[in-house]
């Protein structure tokens, strides 16, 4: 076959850089897509097959590296792989509970009584098909040996395709048909067959939920190579693949069968099915349900004999796919790098902010400091000034200061004769700095003191006038009193 | 103890767990920054808000007084006389002795003893205080107390004791101190 993309190396303009990656699983060929929103619209715009059967893995090597060399951007958009149906085992199981976590436990515990190996040795996921019996949940499981995706992981490491998910080629396929079909197949279930070169997948769906899969050896290439052979077989498959779903007695029978894939020249294969399964059975070609870009050549994506159909379903709508048959151990791997990225987001918008407010602050200051400069330049020259004016104003002040308290003592020794009467006289007066005035004297009698002290309390010139002590004595046969008055000057109380 | 082996951790966290976690490094975080960043710029801020509200009220306070500067510099051309610059300690103080002792003639009172007893110095002011002791006659003693205070040199008396000199006597004695300010 053909190099599907080989006319076009380089992508065409306008792509979103969310740009959706898919591969099948390299067994016989490498099949490989892109699809890029266009316009507004998610289209294939690169699909790529490379047959290597019986080709050493080196060639399957160079031909992934030579899809993704085509575009470094497309490295970074991660990818999804599909894993075909011949290489998982499926079972419809029920689970008598309804807890998610319980469920994956009761599944971890019975997987070696479902599988011909150890839990160890395969990947398990599951499809939750719905309650029954109120308590109990139907499951679709899927196992694959681990050893089978380790090998393709690290095929594609080796090519630099980070594979993000793998999944199950008929469950994206399931969904690209249900989107197409959606009004005619309603709530009912459908079949897919989907008819690859050396296998065909029969799945059955109820919407776009996967919920039985069964795979079958014979493709397009025995069919029409070598019809009369292999026809018959085929449809006893197909029948086989019927009863074993109604065995199951997992859902309703289909109401209608979907013939997909490389069934450009098994068109005259309808009426037989139809015949044989008493199904309405609709034909549909890979160009009716992928929507492409123009420079995609339609035999491109429908080439003889090979279906590209699960690779482009994949990159359609792989995200919706509710099986990832990732080994534990890389989800786990991809769940810490994720939560580190997100810490790192964190950390990095929390600085983000922090450096933000910083500098705001650091404005403010640089705004403050300038602000501050600005004015210092602006008043210094006033500061010589105005200490020049300060300093008169307080010679200015202690000259007045000084000149007020002149008169003071004087105006208080004039108040102090003019208050003292003729009976009385005066031994000792004494006007300390803090104003407080003492007077000592004699009396001829009591009387004399204490008029004397009213007449000096009376007086505006003097505060707090009272007596500090008073004694009595005989001098030469007359009786004397002494005293010692004790007041302040009133300050301002001059002149009175 | 690499990166990926703390997420491991951190994965096997319950959520009260994570939650403790989250809050403790919130706090340590908070607490780091309060004390490295946030700190140090708020202090400098609010050190900067503070010397541009000293500098406003500096300009204010200037711009009032610069405004009074002609009334202050007319009232301080009416007190000149007073406003004496100073010059050595010991020239002010054998002024200030000459001048009340010329004052004490003047008053006819017998000036016994007069002496310095010490400086008060201020920033803009030096403080001198005399201490005298003299007899004279209440009258003489009052004249001279206002010739004193009334003289052109910033004389006060700040304080005075005044006894008789003896009993029945009319003259007094008197123990005064006065002092005597002068610019810088």
């Amino acid at each position: 076959m053909k190099k599907a993309s080989e006319s076009k190396k380089k992508a065409p303009a306008g792509f979103n850089p969310k740009d959706a990656l898919s591969f099948d699983f390299v067994t016989d060929a490498v099949r490989a897509a892109r699809v890029a929103a266009v316009a507004g619209k998610r289209l294939v715009v690169d699909l790529f097959y490379k047959d290597v059967r019986g080709l050493p893995r080196e060639e399957s090597l160079a031909a992934l590296k030579d899809f993704m060399g085509r575009s470094v951007r497309r490295r970074e958009a991660g990818a999804v792989i599909c894993a075909p149906a011949h290489l998982v085992i499926t079972k419809n199981i029920e689970i008598p509970s309804q807890d998610p976590k319980e469920i994956e436990e009761i599944i971890n515990l019975q997987a070696g009584r479902l599988t011909p190996y150890t839990r160890d040795e395969v990947i398990i996921d599951h499809i939750r098909i719905g309650v029954f019996r109120q308590s109990y949940t139907k499951l679709f499981l899927v196992i694959i040996n681990k050893e089978v995706v380790q090998r393709q992981l690290a095929l594609f490491a080796e090519a630099g395709v980070i594979v993000r998910r793998i999944l199950l080629s008929c469950e994206a396929l399931g969904h690209l048909v249900y989107h197409h079909l959606r009004l005619e197949l309603r709530e009912a279930p459908y079949a897919i067959i989907h008819v690859d070169s050396t296998s065909t997948e029969f799945g059955v769906f109820l919407k776009d939920k996967l919920i039985f899969l069964r795979g079958i050896s014979i493709g397009a290439h025995q069919l029409l190579s070598e019809r009369e052979k292999h026809l018959s077989r085929f449809i006893e498959e197909l029948k086989k693949s019927f009863e074993a779903y109604h065995a199951e007695d997992i859902e309703a029978s289909p109401s209608v069968g979907v013939f997909t894939g490389a069934v450009g020249k098994l068109r005259d294969l309808e009426v037989m099915m139809l015949d044989a399964f008493r199904l309405p059975i609709k034909i549909l070609a890979p160009g009716e349900v992928v929507s492409r870009h123009d420079y995609v050549a339609l035999e491109t994506l429908d080439p003889p004999e090979v279906s590209m159909l699960s690779v482009a379903a994949a990159s359609l709508g792989g995200q919706e796919s509710g099986v990832n048959l990732i080994p534990a151990e890389m989800k786990l791997r991809r769940a810490l790098e994720e939560r580190g990225r997100d810490i790192i987001k964190a950390g990095a918008w929390v600085m983000t902010a922090f450096l933000f407010l910083a500098g705001i602050f650091l404005v403010n200051i640089y705004l403050k400091a300038d602000y501050l400069k600005r004015l210092t330049e602006k008043y210094d020259p006033l500061k010589a000034q105005a200490a020049e004016v300060e300093e008169a104003f307080n010679r200015v002040r202690t000259i007045k200061k000084q000149l007020a308290r002149r008169g003071e003592s004087l105006d208080a020794l004039v108040q102090l004769y003019e208050r003292t009467p003729i009976d009385v006289g005066l031994t000792n007066i004494r006007l300390r700095e803090d104003g407080s005035f003492t007077i000592r004297g004699e009396a001829d009698s009591m009387s004399a003191v204490f008029g004397y002290l009213s007449g000096l309390e009376e007086s505006k010139a003097f505060k707090g006038v009272k007596t500090k002590y008073t004694s009595k004595k005989k001098v030469q046969g007359q009786e004397i009193v002494d005293f010692e008055i004790g007041c302040t000057r009133e300050e301002g109380g001059a002149g009175s | 103890m690499n990166f990926s082996k703390l997420l491991l951790i951190h994965s096997r966290m319950s959520a009260r767990e994570r939650l403790v976690l989250y809050c403790a490094v919130a706090v340590i975080l908070a607490a780091a920054a309060d004390r490295l960043v946030i700190g140090p710029i708020l202090g400098r801020a609010r050190a900067l808000d503070q010397r541009i509200r000293a500098e406003e009220e500096a300009a204010r306070h200037n711009r009032r007084i610069i405004a009074e500067q002609d009334r202050v510099k007319a009232t301080l051309a009416t007190l000149d006389s007073y406003s004496k610059q100073a010059q050595t300690q010991e020239q002010e103080i054998a002024n200030i002795l000459g001048e009340v002792e010329q004052l004490a003639r003047k008053t006819s009172l017998y000036l016994a003893d007069i002496k310095p007893t010490g400086v008060q110095e201020d920033s803009i002011t030096r403080r001198y205080s005399v201490d005298l002791n003299c007899e004279a006659q209440m009258e003489q003693i009052v004249s001279f107390i206002y010739e004193i205070e009334t003289s052109g040199t910033l004389f006060l008396v700040d304080s005075f004791v005044i006894s008789p000199k003896s009993k029945d006597s009319s003259v007094a004695k008197v123990n005064m101190k006065i002092s005597s300010v002068i610019f810088l």
